[in-house]
């Protein structure tokens, strides 16, 4: 056994180390583990070379007789320095397949025969001491025989299985015997005729661990299982870290062509049914052949030559085995994938080993066959005119750390077959976790680096957008450049600061909200703000609580001062930075956005605001030539700037406005209209005493306009009282006008457009007892009650249609209210 | 020993946010963290730079990935957009400054009212190396994060101290996410090949 640290890699496989694999299979995320098995394992095990024999023989039932030596067979020539640190023996037929023999399933007589062989042969003068010859080093060693016995007498079921551990105590008794023994026996398995014993070298204990056997039967099906007389029993065991697994399997015999079929069979019945349980009571994963960093396989197998007698018998004869190598049935399955896929076989070099007249070198069914050498039991056995075979081989699986060094035959002449062994150079492996740990750390400090460096990196040269003096209406233009500085393509996009919420403020829009950009790319986003009237977008966006909007401040401060508005966009790299972008401008108050309180009033009609009955007076005046106003979408009828030139010129404080010298018309002076009375930073009708009032009336009992004049007059100032009596004439005409021209049925609607503009504002639509309460206000003809209360049976469900297309600009497409509403990510200043 | 291999390989990602006054020093804890780097200008971040970084713990890997936020007051409103969510918030004051050790608290105040109890918060009192200017003493800091139930240390991005400990503090107090596969199953092999075919 020799320590090494490796300097060379891991042999490049098209798949990693089978213990890197098994390491890496709860590793997470994917690119780590791929990381991992892509690093050699010598990174993070140490290596340990050691030299693994084994040895399969059929013993054709025969107690040893006590002068066999198996050293040859199991030692070979070599001195100390080629010393096995494992020896894996397979026996089968070690007890005579005989009915009863059969039935029992096992036979200590028999395994402890030749178990005291190989102590002998291994530990010499040291054999036959309690710590080898008691397999009593393993617990559990007589219950796993119970359990076979327990399963029906022999007829052992497919997978049986025991755990095996040592007694340390055990080991620590050996200081007192005289000499140490160099091997002990650390797992042994019998089916009837099978047994597989494992020695190791006494040295190797501390490092050997989970022990397991386990076994499987083929043989004759008797209808309560299967019988034992064919089948495999196998040792699974780890080696410092590295799982082995040795397989001892006797497969169908036949020699009629088509045999091997069912050797095949027994092969894949093998395999799949091959389970190595955890201990008893304790936690752990079965596993299989699969799990193995390495097995070998052993065994007679059976295989056939598919060559006439006296072709194997000449061949033999002038030594040319080669010539026999193409009718090797296992090398014929092999070759067509029928069996043993993946595994290995060094190429046969010795005679074939089947079968031979016990006691002599001389095959079975040779031409001396009637000589008087022959004695009257093998005479029988010469009639069955045997053709010479390679039954006995030594097959192994894994592509990782295992080597053949040598396969070969000895010549012991006990039974009719040859013993055969195969020699390997197994690198076991033991872990390192301080190693792991220091790759696994730099390994993630590699693929935070790979991340980082794949990280799109953008730059926005300025981050700040200077919209200047910003008017009631009127569009504000900016723009910010975003370049592409890193190596990765980038994918942008204008993100919400709260979850749910628009990206931007209402009052502001960008365009392109996202995009990609190549390496060395740039983009021109182009910022537009305007403010108008409604606290979702218009100047009731610069409240100092935007985000929350639940403020019951002032919305905007007036004066003669401009005042400084902002909001910070945040653009969001995928997979990268947030950049923030300040938006800023100079906003010139205006009369819109002006309390009612402060507005000049005219003198007729009495305490009404200037403005207000300028506009009305107009909208009043000109009606006839405006269809549809109040109700149908302004697109295509408003003038583009319409209302910011009104509110420009209304600012001038001019009160007797040519509007068509202006180049505005009707529509642009109504929407003008709603835009200021939506526009006030209380609106007409927040008043607590009239919304309760309006919203307890019953909407099947119409109150007459003296109850809606005596609520205003209870509870309104003067100047709004004045407002709304003025405006409600312009309802009232409006409504006339409607039904002269034939669109009553839109009367409800026109109602709604003004009632939305004097109730508070909400995401909501004002509910109808607020309309209704608008139209008696104005003395409406009742009929459009019967509309309201239509709606109010079956409310069309969250119905946009129900608004006037052209007063979208004061009502939030997103009822996003209770949650808050981004819209104004605004800064505290 | 296959479970030490694979305990260590289970990863756990872990939002941090680093918050406080602006050239307190977060960017520069952070890039000394990251990359183990420091610069004498490091320019100010405006928006949030966002940078990730494993940690292994015992038994556990961490993977932070952290926003370092603008200190700016005018950014305030946008700060929840990064402590929303976190795992852990590091509140970085400047020891020099009593204001930036004040505003430092009221982001505690802010964070508290958020009501995310298992938010692992940490204090770091930032600039350690600069003793002769030092204004925040650091009882007083000790004796604040005692009260709130945060942890603190003293930090010199510049000098190298406190900083991978900062970081490892907080892998070490994260609450242990729910094991990823079912207890008990510590490793799993690979698929088993269908019935019948062979090994490996
Ligand atoms: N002396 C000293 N200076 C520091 C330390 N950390 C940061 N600085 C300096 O403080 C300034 C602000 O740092 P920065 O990381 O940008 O602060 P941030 O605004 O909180 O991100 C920079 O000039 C840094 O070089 C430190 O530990 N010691
Ligand atoms: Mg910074």
């Amino acid at each position: 056994m020799v320590k090494t640290r490796s300097m060379r890699s891991t042999p490049e496989g098209t798949r990693a180390h089978p213990l890197a694999r098994e390491w890496s299979s709860t590793m997470h995320p994917s690119v780590v583990r791929e990381a991992f098995l892509a690093e050699s394992i010598d990174a993070y095990t140490t290596r340990v070379r050691t030299r693994v024999t084994t040895g399969t023989w059929n013993t054709n039932g025969k107690a040893p007789r006590g002068d066999e030596d198996v050293r040859g067979w199991l030692m070979g020539a070599r001195g100390e320095e080629g010393t096995p640190d494992v020896v894996v023996v397979g026996f089968q037929e070690i007890v005579p397949l005989h009915v009863d023999k059969v039935l029992a399933g096992k036979d200590a007589a028999a395994t402890e025969a030749w178990e005291e062989v190989l102590d002998r042969a291994l530990n010499g003068d040291a054999a036959r001491q309690g710590a080898t010859k008691r397999r009593g080093t393993m617990v559990d060693y007589d219950a796993s025989y119970g359990n076979d016995a327990g399963r029906g007498g022999g007829a052992s079921t497919s997978g049986t299985t025991s755990w095996v551990s040592f007694d340390d105590a055990d080991v620590s008794r050996r200081a007192k015997s005289k000499a140490e023994p160099t091997y002990r026996p650390v797992a042994q398995k019998q089916l009837v005729g099978v047994y597989i014993t494992v020695w190791v070298k006494t040295s190797l204990l501390p490092h050997l661990k989970d022990v397991r056997v386990a076994s499987v039967a083929t043989g004759f099906n008797i209808g309560v299982g299967v019988l034992g007389n064919k089948g495999a029993c196998a040792v699974w065991m780890k080696l410092y870290s590295t799982p082995l697994v040795f397989v001892c399997s006797h497969l169908s015999a036949g020699t009629k062509p088509g045999d091997e079929h069912r050797r095949n069979e027994d092969f894949a019945t093998i395999v799949d049914q091959l389970r190595f349980h955890p201990p008893d009571g304790l936690d752990g994963v079965e596993h299989t052949i699969e799990d193995a960093a390495s097995a070998i396989w052993m065994g007679d197998l059976n295989y056939r030559l598919n060559a006439t007698d006296k072709f194997v018998r000449d061949c033999i004869t002038k030594g040319t085995f080669s010539q026999l190598l193409a009718c090797d049935q296992l090398n014929i399955e092999r070759a067509g994938g029928r069996v043993f896929q993946g595994w290995h076989e060094s190429e046969l070099t010795f005679a074939p080993t089947y079968k031979y007249r016990p006691g002599t070198n001389i095959y079975s069914g040779a031409e001396d066959a009637d000589a008087d050498v022959v004695d009257a039991g093998q005479k029988k056995e010469e009639e069955k005119k045997r053709t010479p075979a390679w039954c006995d081989r030594v097959l192994w699986n894994g592509d990782f750390d295992i080597n053949l060094l040598e396969y070969g035959r000895s010549e012991l002449t006990h039974s009719d077959h040859k013993p055969v062994h195969a020699v390997f150079s197994i690198v076991v492996r033991e872990l390192d976790p301080q190693k792991l740990n220091a790759l696994m750390f730099d390994l993630r400090r590699r693929l935070d680096h790979v991340e980082m460096a794949a990280q799109p990196k953008c730059a926005i040269v300025n981050p700040s957008v200077d919209l200047g003096e910003m008017f009631y209406s009127r569009d504000a233009l900016g723009e910010f450049t975003m370049s592409n500085v890193g190596d990765v393509p980038a994918k942008f996009s204008l993100v919400s600061p709260i979850p749910g919420g628009p990206a931007t403020p209402g009052w502001i829009t960008v365009n392109p909200m996202a995009g990609s950009l190549l390496p060395g790319e740039e983009i021109v986003l182009k910022v537009r703000a305007c403010v108008q009237g409604g606290r979702e977008s218009g100047p009731s966006a610069f409240s100092h609580d935007s985000l929350s909007r639940r403020s019951e401040e002032p919305l905007i401060e007036i004066g003669a001062k401009p005042k400084l508005v902002e909001a910070v966009l945040v653009v969001r790299l995928e997979g990268g930075r947030d950049f923030f972008v300040m938006v800023k401008g100079q906003y010139i108050p205006c009369v819109f956005g002006t309390p009612l309180e402060d507005l000049p009033t005219t003198m007729f009609p009495p305490n009404c605001p200037q403005v207000i009955s300028t506009l009305v007076d107009y909208v009043f005046e000109n009606i006839s030539t405006a269809p549809g106003i109040f109700f149908e979408p302004l697109d295509g009828l408003r003038t583009p700037g319409g209302v910011a030139k009104i509110a420009e010129t209304l600012q001038h404080g001019e009160t007797d406005i040519d509007f068509g010298a202006l180049g505005v018309n009707v529509y642009d002076v109504g929407e003008a209209l709603v835009s200021l009375l939506s526009a006030l930073p209380r609106r007409i009708l927040d008043e607590p005493g009239v919304l309760d009032a309006v919203d307890a009336m019953k909407l099947d009992d119409p109150q007459p306009k003296e109850f809606a004049h005596g609520l205003l007059g209870r509870h309104l100032s003067t100047k709004a009282k004045a407002a709304l009596v003025h405006i409600a004439a312009l309802i009232k005409r409006l409504d006339e006008e409607c039904a002269k021209t034939g669109a009553r049925v839109h009367v409800t609607e026109m109602i709604l457009t003004f009632a939305t503009c004097l109730f508070p504002e909400s995401t909501e639509q004002p509910n109808p007892r607020r309309v209704a309460f608008i139209g008696a206000l104005a003395g409406c003809h009742p009929s459009f009650l019967r509309t309201l209360r239509a709606r109010e049976v079956a409310p069309p469900p969250s119905e946009p249609s129900f608004l006037p297309g052209w007063f979208n600009f004061s009502v939030s497409p997103e009822p996003q209210e209770s949650t808050g509403n981004a819209s104004g990510n605004l800064i505290d200043f | 020993m296959a479970s030490n291999a694979s305990a260590a390989s289970v990863t756990t990602q872990a939002k941090l946010v680093l918050l406080g006054d602006m050239g307190a020093g977060k960017s520069s804890l952070v890039l000394r963290f990251v990359k183990g780097q420091f610069h004498e200008y490091q320019e100010s971040t405006i928006g949030a730079a966002f940078l990730t970084q494993t940690v292994c713990v015992d038994d556990r890997t961490i993977k932070f990935e952290i926003w370092d936020t603008a200190g700016q007051e005018r950014y305030h409103s946008l700060a929840p957009m990064y402590y929303r969510g976190a795992a852990a918030a590091i509140i970085v004051y400047d020891i020099q400054s009593q204001s930036s050790f004040a505003r430092a608290k009221s982001w505690v105040r802010e964070l508290q009212k958020q009501g995310n109890a298992s938010l692992v918060m940490a204090l770091a009192g930032n600039k350690c190396d600069m003793e002769e200017k030092r204004e925040v003493q650091a009882e007083e800091a000790e004796a604040y994060a005692a009260e709130n139930g945060l942890f603190f240390m003293e930090t010199s991005a510049k000098a190298a101290v406190n900083v991978t400990e900062l970081f490892h503090e907080i892998a070490v107090k994260l609450p242990r996410a729910p094991a990823p596969t079912a207890p008990g199953v510590v490793l799993t092999n690979q698929n088993r090949a269908p019935k019948n075919s062979q090994c490996c």
